[in-house]
C-alpha cells in the first residue's frame, strides 16, 4: 500500500491488549482516510447503544493519506466517535506534530475501546507497543503532563494529553498535542478521561513516507508549497496569525459580539485584532509539522492581572470567544483564558460561548445569584471568567461549575426559564466565531447540515463565500455575495464534498485554498495511489458526507435536527448586516433537493446510496 | 468632492487611510478599481459602515471602508 500504511492499532484498555489490524484497501479508496475512514470503522465496529463515556464507546484517531509528506498543512489528524457534548456522531481535527509521527511509527490510526482500571498511557514505538500506568500524571494539567512525558520519553516524542477537564468528564474537554494544538471540539477529551487514558505517546525512528509516485509527488509538493508560501493569505496569517483580519470581520459583521446580540463594535476591532496581538504580546511564531505558513502564536504577558509566561498564544476563535463574545476587549484576558483552557484541556469555543450564554441568562434572570452561588455574571468581567469560572468548570466545582461543564445546550435544558432563546448552537454544538448574518448566509445552511453541529471547518463554505477559492472544474466559478441566499444551496453541495475530502485527508483549510481540483487529484494519486479522476474524488467526498448522516440517523437524528438557533438567523440590529434577513428555510429546502435528502429522515434516498456503492449501508436505514 | 478611504484589517498592508478628491456621480466600484489592490485580496466595501447597493453613488464627505475578507478559523 502507498501513502497509508494499511494498519491501525487496536487497543482494548479493559483487557490491556494492543493489536495491529489491517484495514481493507477499498476502505481508503471509498472513504479517503481521517474523518471519513473513522466514520467507516465506527459503522463496522461501533456500539450504537454505548454512551460516549461508557467503556464500550470507541475513540478513533485517524490520519489522512498525506500525513508525513513535507508539504504545508497536510499533516493534520482526526479524532472521531460519539460526542459527549452532542450525543451523536462527531469528529475533530488537530494540527501539530502527532499525525505524521504516528504514520512514521507505522500506523494510520488508533482505535480505542474499553476502560482501564487505573490511569494509563498508550506508548507507540516501533516494535514496542505498550500500555503504561499513569497514576502519577492523573490530576495534572496538560502542560505539566507534557513536560513529564518529554522528560521520560525525550523531546522527540510526540504526545496527546488531557488535562483535568477530561479527567472530570467536562462535556467539551479537548485533547492537546504538545501543549499547543488541540482536537478542540465536541468533547473527545472526556472520552479519553472516561477510559482513564491520560496520554498517548508516539515516537518513530525514521521519517519514511512510501509514495506511489515519489518523483511526481516531489515535484507537485514543491509547486504547491511555493504557491502556499507566496499567497497573500499565507503572508497575512504568518505575520499576524489567524486573528489577522478580526478587525475586518468586525466591519463585515462576521465577529459575534455579546452572545451574537450585536454585529459591530469598532473600538474592540482594533483592540483584539491580530496585529495588536503581534505588537503587544507576540514572542515567536510557530508552525504545525512541515508548514511554511506558521500561523501559530507564542505569547508572553509580563504584568497585570492576566500575566502569563511565554507559551502558546490564542487563535482567532479563542480571541473572539473570550473577547467580543463576552463583551470584553481585553486582549491579555483572551491570552490567559486560552492558556488556561489549553492546560485544563477545554474547547475554547464552547467554553466562551457557554459563559456568554450564562451571562445573558443572568442578565435576564434565567440564572440567579442562588444558581451562581452569589457570583454575579457580568459582560466583560474577565477576572471572574479567568479566576473563577474556568477553574470551576474544569473541576466541575459547585452548582455553577457543574452546570456550565455541560455546555450551553444541555445547561439550557436543565434550567429552562426561556434560556433556550440565548443559545447559539446547532445539534448541541456551539457555533464558531463566524456570524452567518454578516460572515455569509451560506454558513447558516452549512452550520445546520454539518454532522457534528455548528461548524465552520466541516466544509469550506466560509472561504467560498469570501471568494478565497474557485473550482471551475467542478462548477464553482462564480462570486458569491455573502449576505444573500443566491447560489448558496448549490455551493453548499460542493462545499460538503470538498469538506469531506479536506477532513478525510486531514488538510488544513488555510493552506489548501491554493490547491486546484486537478492538483488535489494528483496529490491523492501520487501519494496514496488511489488512481482517481475528479469524479472519483468528489464521489468519495459525497460518500463520506452521506455516511456521516447515516451514522447520525442511527443515533436518532432526523431532518428536523438540521436546524440552527434563532439567534443566528434573526436580522442583525447593527453593523453591516443590520436588518438583512437570512432565508434559511428556502436554502435548506433547496439543498435537500440537490443532495437528494429525505425531508423527514434527513438521509439520502436508497437509489443515491446504491449509486455510490452503499447498498449495504442503505439496508440499515431503508426497509 | 472629497471622501475618506479607510483600509480595514489586512488591507492596511497595501494602502493607508487617505482623503481623495473624486468626481461627482462616481460609484464605489469605480473607486475600488482605481485602488489597484492585489487581485488575490478579496475585499468588500462599506459606505458609512453599511454595505452599498450595486452602483451606489458616493457623496461628498462619505467614508469608504475597504475591508479584507480573509477570515480566521
Amino acid at each position: 500500500m502507498y501513502g497509508n500504511t494499511g494498519e491501525i492499532l487496536l487497543v482494548d484498555l479493559s483487557s490491556e491488549t494492543l493489536e495491529r489490524k489491517k484495514v481493507p484497501e477499498e476502505y481508503y479508496h471509498n472513504y479517503i482516510g481521517g474523518a471519513g475512514l473513522a466514520a467507516r470503522l465506527f459503522w463496522d465496529w461501533g456500539d450504537f447503544k454505548a454512551q460516549p463515556v461508557d467503556p464500550g464507546s470507541l475513540l478513533i484517531f485517524m490520519n489522512g493519506p498525506f500525513a508525513g509528506i513535507r508539504l504545508s498543512g497536510c499533516s493534520r489528524g482526526s479524532v472521531a466517535g460519539r460526542s459527549p457534548l452532542t450525543g451523536h456522531w462527531g469528529d475533530s481535527s488537530c494540527g501539530g506534530h502527532f499525525a505524521p509521527e504516528l504514520r512514521f511509527a507505522g500506523f494510520d490510526g488508533i482505535v480505542i475501546r474499553g476502560q482501564s482500571h487505573r490511569p494509563c498511557a498508550i506508548v507507540i514505538e516501533p516494535e514496542n507497543l505498550r500500555i503504561l500506568p499513569a497514576d502519577e500524571w492523573w490530576g495534572l494539567g496538560v502542560f505539566e503532563t507534557t513536560s513529564r512525558i518529554r522528560a521520560k520519553f525525550g523531546k522527540r516524542a510526540k504526545s496527546l494529553a488531557i488535562g483535568q477537564a477530561g479527567e472530570n468528564l467536562v462535556d467539551y474537554a479537548c485533547i492537546v498535542n504538545d501543549n499547543h494544538h488541540a482536537f478542540g471540539r465536541a468533547g473527545y477529551g472526556a472520552v479519553m478521561g472516561s477510559k482513564r487514558l491520560k496520554a498517548i505517546i508516539v515516537k518513530s525512528f525514521e521519517q519514511n513516507y512510501h509514495a506511489a509516485d515519489p518523483e511526481g509527488l516531489d515535484q507537485l509538493r514543491r509547486s504547491i508549497d511555493l504557491k502556499i508560501r507566496e499567497s497573500v493569505t499565507s503572508q497575512v496569517l504568518h505575520e499576524n496569525g489567524t486573528a489577522a483580519n478580526l478587525e475586518g470581520g468586525v466591519h463585515t459583521g462576521d465577529v459575534p459580539i455579546k452572545n451574537f446580540r450585536s454585529s459591530f463594535w469598532e473600538e474592540m476591532a482594533e483592540a483584539l485584532t491580530g496585529s495588536t496581538l503581534s505588537e503587544k504580546y507576540l514572542k515567536n511564531k510557530a508552525a504545525c509539522a512541515f508548514c511554511k505558513i506558521a500561523c501559530k502564536r507564542v505569547v508572553e504577558i509580563n504584568e497585570g492581572p492576566f500575566a502569563i509566561p511565554k507559551g502558546p498564544g490564542p487563535e482567532y476563535e479563542t480571541i473572539a470567544a473570550f473577547g467580543s463574545m463576552l463583551g470584553s476587549m481585553d486582549l491579555a484576558a483572551t491570552c490567559k483564558a486560552g492558556r488556561l483552557c489549553n492546560d485544563y484541556g477545554m474547547d475554547t469555543i464552547t467554553a466562551g460561548s457557554t459563559i456568554a450564554w450564562a451571562m445573558e441568562a443572568f442578565e435576564k434572570s434565567a440564572l440567579t445569584l442562588e444558581d451562581t452561588n452569589g457570583l454575579p455574571l457580568k459582560w466583560g468581567d474577565m477576572k471572574t471568567v479567568v479566576d473563577i469560572l474556568l477553574p470551576q468548570i474544569a473541576f466541575r466545582n459547585g452548582k455553577l461549575g457543574g452546570l456550565l461543564s455541560l455546555g450551553s445546550h444541555k445547561a439550557s435544558l436543565q434550567i429552562n426559564k426561556g434560556s433556550g432563546e440565548y443559545l447559539t448552537t446547532s445539534k448541541g454544538l456551539e457555533a464558531p466565531m463566524h456570524d452567518p448574518r454578516g460572515g455569509g448566509h451560506g454558513l447558516a445552511l452549512t452550520y445546520s447540515i454539518s454532522h457534528r453541529g455548528a461548524c465552520h471547518t466541516a466544509n469550506p463554505m466560509l472561504f467560498m463565500e469570501m471568494g478565497a477559492c474557485y473550482y471551475p472544474e467542478i462548477g464553482f466559478e462564480y462570486e458569491l455575495e455573502p449576505m444573500s441566499e443566491e447560489n448558496k444551496a448549490e455551493s453548499a453541495l460542493l462545499a460538503v464534498q470538498l469538506g469531506a475530502i479536506e477532513n478525510s485527508s486531514c488538510y488544513c483549510q488555510f493552506a489548501d485554498r491554493e490547491i486546484t481540483i486537478p492538483e488535489w487529484v494528483d496529490l491523492f494519486n501520487f501519494s496514496a495511489g488511489y488512481n482517481w479522476t475528479i469524479e472519483n474524488m468528489m464521489s468519495a467526498g459525497l460518500r463520506v458526507f452521506y455516511l456521516q448522516r447515516l451514522l447520525n440517523f442511527r443515533f436518532g437524528l432526523t431532518a428536523d435536527d438540521d436546524s440552527i438557533s434563532m439567534r443566528l438567523l434573526e436580522p442583525a440590529v447593527d453593523g453591516a448586516p443590520e436588518g438583512v434577513p437570512v432565508e434559511f428555510d428556502s436554502m435548506k429546502k433547496r439543498f435537500y433537493q440537490l443532495a437528494r435528502l429525505d425531508e423527514i429522515k434527513g438521509i439520502p434516498d436508497r437509489a443515491t446510496l446504491d449509486s455510490l456503492g452503499m447498498s449495504v449501508e442503505a439496508s440499515y436505514v431503508w426497509n | 468632492m472629497k471622501i475618506t478611504i479607510i483600509p480595514v484589517g489586512s488591507v492596511k498592508t497595501f494602502m493607508n487611510e487617505t482623503i481623495v478628491n473624486v468626481p461627482a456621480g462616481i460609484s464605489y466600484e469605480d473607486i475600488l478599481k482605481s485602488l489597484k489592490l492585489p487581485k488575490s485580496l478579496r475585499t468588500i466595501a462599506l459606505v458609512n459602515n453599511k454595505r452599498p447597493n450595486a452602483k451606489q453613488v458616493i457623496h461628498d464627505g462619505d467614508e469608504l471602508k475597504i475591508v479584507s475578507l480573509i477570515m480566521g478559523g
